[in-house]
């Protein structure tokens, strides 16, 4: 392929939004542009020493046009120290200097380089980097073409909880956030006070791990007086009668493949919770829950059912406030954002079992008008805190 | 007949509380002894198996986190909580900042005391020449309250602290105790007190003698109209609660030589 062909594959998706990969920063990565913002060299958009913005690539007709526009960008250009030593290979060849790079999913001169080294990034798509040439002219669109950002949205899963560390199903259980969960809301209360960005409103489920992380966050930013609105809604996936059950020990009895297909697969329920469960009267009868409907409260719930609760209150509640212009910041668990985040890509279920959201990062969306995402979400933090998170999460479920 | 009941209370103590500054609408953070305090108010209230429905504070980060870590301690962390800025602590106008020793000394304890007791006595205004103006009225919480921000106050007496608390008294947090809610108020030594007042029926000249200890919860059992059927109690060990009362009254009071 010359570098100038499409950067995407012509029989890729139709749909907007096709696939979602993980980039883990396996080689470092040059300190280029990362943002359409820092490439134009917009003030204060500059990558910060120490800042990662770790990157979900889409392959979507937007970022096309927004990769055709790279050249246009700043050509990044290595350090004046030897710096090809540290790049990955297809990075220090000749060519490759002083060109706009791409990050282009499968084959490459890297996936060899990792190939040789066994170097993958688990549960990720292979990746690698390809120049494009500077000297590539494209026919230019014009800028109306681009829909500008419009509204800014901030998801953050919260840390580590007890549960976690001891490796159990939490779901629906009111786990306390571990000494390193709490760290981990601190780290990301730090990443949003440098990126010194304000919120309007906020929203959280009724889990105390979740609220006690954006209380972190609200007092590391001085924004603790910030309208919270806290609802079931947001909640963790519930685990059914897993709920409290090791994780390994689980896995021993029930083998992998059955604890990754209840945990990972979209519409497959565990079994339900039940009055005999021991935690039965701790969740399903606790006060918080005293204002559902009938039918409303799960007694256990796959993934499709864990986002068919929560769309609800993002449509009817968040939606309105972020197209109002308020700035939002949700704090919440994985399978809830993931319901989120499948909606605002429109990513297939398929793909949204592959995202696993780090914990304790914050992550942002720039999204139009439509509420539609007009970039790859954004992970705030340092590269190391963002890699390290990413593999804890994986390692999840597997028997030890 | 006691229909309702509203827990209250003042936050702990903050840097301030301990140098004995007229702290006010400075967003003081609490110190370790403040955060200790609201645990234990929070200890307190999970012993006697309070069930909260909804809490109210200020928009003062004090008040905030003193309700955060009650909260905590009930394991009532999904409870809603609303802030508001007319829960504030009365603005002590050109006082904040200013040492009460010093007021003392220079003004006499029954100036200051009248200052800080009396029910219709306006401090002087705080103005742009303070050095804590800008800090109060260039944050972004006061802009998006419910009066424009310069029709917020400059200084309060404790009378204008309740003209600005009884709307909110009466549209939001009222219709909500009746509607058989558990409510806490996790407010600060005027705006409870004041609060107090109108509730208990206390006494313009009466009010001056009412001293709330810090980090201890506040009962009141209301009737079907909201009024107090007996005077507020103080939940907790009586003897702790009585020294509390002590050091807050202590604080106005010229030091004596040799102390």
């Amino acid at each position: 392929m010359a570098p100038w062909d499409p950067l995407i594959p012509s029989d890729g998706p139709s749909h907007l939004y096709a696939q979602t990969q993980i980039i883990l920063p396996h080689c470092p990565r040059p300190r280029g542009p990362q943002t359409l913002a820092q490439a134009k060299g917009v003030p204060g958009q500059e990558a910060q020493p120490g800042t990662y913005f770790g990157q979900i690539r889409h392959w979507s007709r937007l970022s096309r046009v927004i990769l055709r526009l790279a050249p246009f960008c700043q050509p990044w250009a290595p350090p004046s120290r030897k710096a090809t030593d540290h790049l990955p290979l297809s990075l220090s060849l000749p060519q490759a200097q002083n060109a706009s790079w791409q990050l282009v999913k499968g084959g490459g001169v890297e996936s060899e380089h990792h190939k040789a080294r066994n170097t993958w990034p688990t549960d990720c798509a292979p990746l690698h980097f390809r120049a494009v040439s500077t000297a590539y002219v494209p026919s230019a669109l014009p800028a109306t073409a681009i829909a500008m950002p419009t509204h800014r949205l901030v998801i953050v899963r919260h840390g580590e909880s007890t549960w976690n560390q001891e490796n159990r199903f939490c779901g629906w259980f009111d786990a306390e956030l571990s000494e390193k969960g709490k760290e981990e809301a601190k780290r990301g209360a730090q990443a949003i006070k440098e990126a010194g960005l304000e919120f309007d409103i906020c929203y959280t489920s009724v889990l105390k791990r979740a609220i006690r992380t954006l209380w972190f966050i609200l007092d590391g930013i001085d924004q603790m007086w910030v309208p919270v609105v806290r609802t079931w809604r947001l909640n963790e996936r519930h685990y059914g009668g897993l709920t409290g059950l090791n994780k390994a020990e689980t896995a021993a009895k029930h083998g992998e493949a059955q604890v990754k297909i209840w945990r990972r697969s979209f519409d497959i329920p565990p079994p339900p919770m039940d009055e005999t469960h021991p935690y039965y009267s701790v969740i399903s009868k606790e006060r918080r829950y005293a204002g559902l409907k009938p039918g409303e409260l799960p007694t256990c719930e796959s993934l499709k059912d864990t986002i068919a609760r929560a769309l609800p209150f993002w449509n009817e509640q968040i939606a309105p406030q972020i197209k109002s212009g308020k700035r939002v910041l949700i704090a919440a668990h994985g399978n809830s954002l993931r319901g989120i985040v499948k909606h605002l890509e429109g990513m297939s279920d398929e793909a949204i079992m592959e995202l696993n959201l780090p914990t304790g990062i914050p992550i942002v969306y720039e999204l139009d008008d439509q509420l539609k995402p007009t970039k790859p979400m954004q992970f705030l933090g340092d590269e190391e805190t963002v890699r390290k998170a990413m593999e804890a999460v994986a390692a999840q479920g597997k028997a030890k | 007949m006691a229909k309702y009941k509203l827990v209250l209370l003042r936050h702990g103590e903050g840097a301030w509380n301990k140098e004995n500054r007229f702290c006010s609408w400075v967003d003081q953070k609490l110190n370790s002894d403040g955060e200790q305090e609201a645990r234990n108010c929070g200890k307190q209230l999970k012993a006697l198996r309070f069930e909260f429905d909804l809490v109210f504070t200020s928009v003062l980060n004090r008040s905030i986190h003193t309700a955060w870590l009650i909260l905590e301690e009930l394991g009532q962390e999904w409870v809603p909580l609303e802030s508001s800025w007319r829960l504030n602590e009365r603005h002590y106008g050109a006082l904040i900042g200013l040492n009460r020793e010093k007021m003392a000394l220079n003004h006499g304890e029954e100036q200051v005391r009248i200052w800080r007791r009396s029910y219709n006595v306006t401090p002087p205004p705080i103005d742009e020449s303070h050095p804590y103006y800008h800090e109060i009225y260039n944050d972004r919480r006061y802009k998006v309250c419910d009066v424009p921000v310069d029709q917020l106050p400059r200084a309060e007496s404790l009378k204008e602290v309740l003209d600005r608390l009884l709307p909110y008294w009466t549209e939001r947090i009222a219709p909500e105790l009746r509607s058989g809610k558990t409510i806490l108020i996790s407010a600060h030594g005027n705006s409870s007190r004041a609060l107090l007042k109108h509730l208990e029926g206390i006494s313009d000249d009466d009010i001056i003698n009412i001293t709330l200890p810090t980090g201890i919860p506040i009962l009141l059992e209301l009737d079907e109209n909201l009024h107090a059927v007996g005077p507020h109690q103080f939940l907790g060990d009586q003897e702790a609660i009585q020294a509390a009362i002590r050091k807050v009254d202590d604080q106005g009071k010229v030091k004596k030589a040799g102390k």
